[in-house]
């Protein structure tokens, strides 16, 4: 998304679509410190923004999740 | 969303999206949402980003997937791709073929790449969902098919790649500077082309240069055969593959190494090999007779490498090392020196160990072929127990050789190596119990210890049973020691004189030495005999029940002689010596028949040779070779005169005493043997010792047989014989002929019989 070559690699601001204040925040705790809390009110939301951001790992985790609770 | 649609904020799409799967939008707004996806991705394909937002795009796209109309921007994103590469990409790629074809086509490949790359990263849903669950191409592969498909399966692009590429490979192979990154790009976007196998690489360039490459070494061979040099053959084959092998790192995919490597190992080693290794005057052989250790190591580098390589140069080296090693080492050469032969042999293998180290890095294969042609040379020549053995001799004897310790451990590490590959090892030993009972007896060992490391050497090599005779032997000599010292102790202790003599008796333990039963016969002097029987009565005294017989052959006298000028007479031991027209004194090192001889002339000036016959007692044989080097010589190193003066000897002849015998040495050794080697075992020995050990032999196979019979109960013949080679090999080869006429034997015994319904099978009798 940032080095695609898109507008978003190149503005200084950039406005993330799609991704609510509450996954957003659960993403960059993951990125700090390599965990995730998934519950089952985030999970969906969590999920569509890790496949945007095309974090394997969260996405991974969404879907192990959501198949569990099937 | 930029324009919003049906919808009023992001907020409220996601919130919709998750928690009401099943809802739909109109089509119209579909339509709309496709419309602006499509401009976004013709607007990429364009390089035209300027004003779109990923996550906007992304957001659409994902919307569209989950309402279900991922069918249709499947087809859509397709037709959008192959139109842009048809009518825009294609016909810029065939416009640019005149100018750095391969340099645009790359770029606007790797352009094409960051292109297809976001598009991909937009459809990911898509991919997911969709594709995935379909079996069908994901948004890169259809990126890289639809490339292929329109822009290089175009046939003027395909041969324009094509020629354009080997081109520069030719031009890279004869030297010249071309552009390898080039080339390098080119391969890698045909391997991304082939997306996960390699078909596209293969058709496009791989095959072709292949193919290409095998016609460039067969005529590259052709060309350096035809000036029929081996060693610049292998050098330039050398040096293609390296050069292959760096191109093909450097600038083809790092797969295509191997299988160029595999087109010149065919095409230039396989196909000529033979050819190569036979060639004459620059060939294997060639290389082998002048050391060409560099050219040998690379043959080896070269032929290794391929299949059947190294066979072929074992074999060839085999018939070269055969034909030279009985050149060197042939029964035709009796008449040269043993010692020297074995030296030959040596030197011969010492030469080739160089190669096997320096050229041939040890290889097992080879090591074996050296070997094992060196015991078929080696064997083939029936001397060669006795040849080994002289050898060794020859090292350990006191001479004027002045070898220091480590020469002579060199050395017998050396014969040991012949030791090992020898199949008599029974005959050898024969021999050597022969010469080491020389060494010991006459003194003229250099050292114990180095008499006892080749003992250590042969034992560890057969084990102790082989060695257990050579071991007494040293026991006797050490006994021996004692013995006289005892002895000396003794005859002060009573009134015995010895004449003043000095006595020195070997005690030999029969059965160890190669003593002979029945010595010949010999009447010595009184004096020397009178000192023996005063020893027989102290020895026997000690050791009851023994018995001692004088070895008459192997004995040994230092003799005190006075020669008086021009005049006369010769006084014997020490009693006379001292008499007062003294010339010159000389001790004369003798056997114990010379002394025999010689102190006859104590009593009379002149002897026939009958008289001396009748006196002496020695048998013919004996006091002909005993005689001859005291008559035959130098005439100023002669002893006795002989009338009339020739070598032959008859009844009447008659001998006096040589009074102008002169030398510079105080101490004259006689020699025993005239002509022949020193201590060589004549041959007449040599055939006496051969039937000893054929003997012995056979006992040996009777022996095992009954053995193994005993165990087994019964045998089938070829299992006995294999069995029965297994048991003996540590000794020697058993020929079949001799087992057949020990087995007879044995049935004659009635040890073993045939059995009544197989005829080659045999059952032991109890």
């Amino acid at each position: 998304m940032f080095t695609g070559g898109l507008n978003e690699s190149m503005q200084e601001r950039v406005v993330i679509r799609g991704v609510d204040a509450e996954s957003m925040s659960v993403i960059i705790d993951y990125c700090y410190t390599g965990r995730v809390t998934i519950t089952e009110g985030n999970v969906q939301r969590l999920y569509a923004a890790a496949n945007m951001l095309q974090l394997e790992y969260i996405r991974r985790a969404c879907s192990g999740f959501m198949t569990r609770r099937l | 969303f930029a324009n919003k649609g049906a919808f009023n904020s992001p907020q409220q799409i996601i919130l919709l999206r998750f928690q009401v799967w099943q809802m739909d939008i109109d089509d119209e707004s579909v339509d709309r949402l496709w419309i602006i996806l499509k401009a976004a991705i013709q607007q990429i394909l364009r390089k035209d980003t300027g004003g779109l937002c990923f996550s906007e795009l992304y957001n659409i796209a994902y919307m569209l997937t989950q309402q279900r109309r991922a069918m249709k921007m499947y087809a859509g994103l397709k037709e959008i791709i192959t139109q842009h590469l048809s009518s825009n990409v294609k016909p810029e790629m065939v416009d640019s073929q005149k100018n750095n074809f391969l340099g645009i086509l790359y770029k606007t490949w790797s352009d094409y790449l960051v292109e297809i790359t976001m598009i991909e990263d937009i459809f990911i849903r898509m991919d997911q969902i969709y594709a995935k669950n379909h079996g069908m191409d994901s948004v890169f592969a259809i990126g890289v098919t639809l490339f292929k498909e329109q822009v290089l399966s175009h046939s003027s692009i395909k041969k324009q790649l094509q020629q354009l590429l080997l081109g520069m490979i030719d031009q890279d192979r004869k030297g010249e500077l071309v552009d390898r990154e080039n080339i390098r790009n080119i391969c890698k976007m045909l391997m991304i082309l082939s997306l996960d196998g390699r078909s596209l690489y293969e058709e496009y360039f791989e095959e072709p240069f292949l193919s290409r490459s095998i016609k460039l070494f067969q005529s590259e061979s052709r060309k350096l055969l035809a000036e029929k040099s081996a060693d610049k053959y292998l050098k330039e084959v050398e040096d293609r593959i390296e050069e292959e092998e760096e191109r093909a790192l450097s600038c083809l995919d790092i797969s295509t190494g191997e299988r160029i490597i595999q087109v010149v190992e065919q095409e230039m080693i396989v196909k000529h090999m033979r050819t190569i290794v036979e060639m004459e005057i620059s060939g294997l052989v060639h290389m082998l007779e002048h050391t060409k250790t560099q050219d040998l190591a690379r043959m080896y580098r070269l032929l290794g490498r391929v299949p059947g390589g190294l066979k072929l140069m074992c074999d060839c080296m085999s018939s070269y090392l055969r034909q030279r090693g009985q050149l060197l080492f042939s029964q035709e050469k009796a008449g040269l020196n043993p010692v020297d032969q074995i030296q030959n042999l040596l030197d011969f293998k010492a030469q080739c160990d160089h190669f096997l180290s320096e050229s041939f890095n040890n290889n097992k294969l080879c090591n074996q072929t050296i070997i094992g042609e060196f015991e078929h040379i080696f064997n083939l020549n029936t001397h060669s127990p006795e040849y080994l053995s002289l050898f060794i001799h020859d090292k350990l004897t006191k001479g004027t050789k002045c070898l220091t310790e480590q020469e002579v451990e060199s050395y017998l590490d050396k014969a040991l190596m012949l030791f090992k590959i020898l199949q008599e090892k029974d005959m050898f030993e024969k021999y050597y119990k022969q010469h080491l009972s020389y060494r010991l007896l006459s003194n003229m060992s250099v050292s114990e210890h180095t008499e006892k490391s080749m003992i250590l050497r042969l034992k560890r090599e057969c084990g102790f049973q082989f060695t257990a005779k050579l071991e007494g032997m040293f026991k006797d000599m050490s006994i021996s020691t004692t013995t006289m010292e005892e002895f000396l102790s003794h005859i002060q202790t009573v009134p015995i004189s010895l004449s003043g003599l000095n006595l020195t008796v070997k005690v030999l333990t029969s059965g160890v030495w190669p003593t002979q039963p029945q010595a010949p016969k010999c009447s010595i002097p009184s004096i020397p005999s009178t000192a023996f029987e005063v020893f027989r009565s102290f020895y026997l005294a000690k050791h009851n029940g023994r018995q001692l017989m004088l070895q008459y052959h192997m004995g040994w006298a230092d003799v005190n002689a006075t020669f008086y000028g021009s005049l006369q007479k010769v006084n014997d031991p020490e009693s006379n010596a001292g008499g007062a027209q003294v010339t010159r004194k000389h001790i004369l090192q003798v056997s114990t028949f010379q002394m025999t001889i010689l102190m006859l002339f104590n009593n009379r000036e002149t002897f026939t040779f009958k008289e001396i016959q009748q006196e002496t007692d020695i048998p013919d044989n004996d006091l002909l070779r005993a005689l001859l080097p005291l008559y035959w010589g130098k005439p100023s190193q002669r002893v006795l005169v002989k009338e009339p003066d020739c070598k032959q000897i008859k009844k009447e002849d008659i001998f006096t005493v040589n009074d102008e015998f002169s030398s510079k040495k105080y101490k004259v050794k006689m020699k025993l043997v005239p002509g022949k080697k020193e201590a060589a075992v004549p041959q007449k020995e040599g055939e006496k010792t051969r039937y000893r050990v054929d003997q012995e032999r056979k006992l040996q196979i009777e022996a095992a047989i009954v053995r193994i019979m005993k165990s087994k109960n019964r045998l089938h013949h070829r299992a006995l014989v294999t069995e029965l080679t297994q048991q003996l090999q540590g000794s020697f080869q058993p020929s079949s002929a001799v087992v057949k006429t020990c087995i007879e034997t044995l049935i004659e015994k009635e040890f073993i019989a045939r059995t009544p319904e197989d005829e080659r099978a045999y059952v032991y009798i109890a």
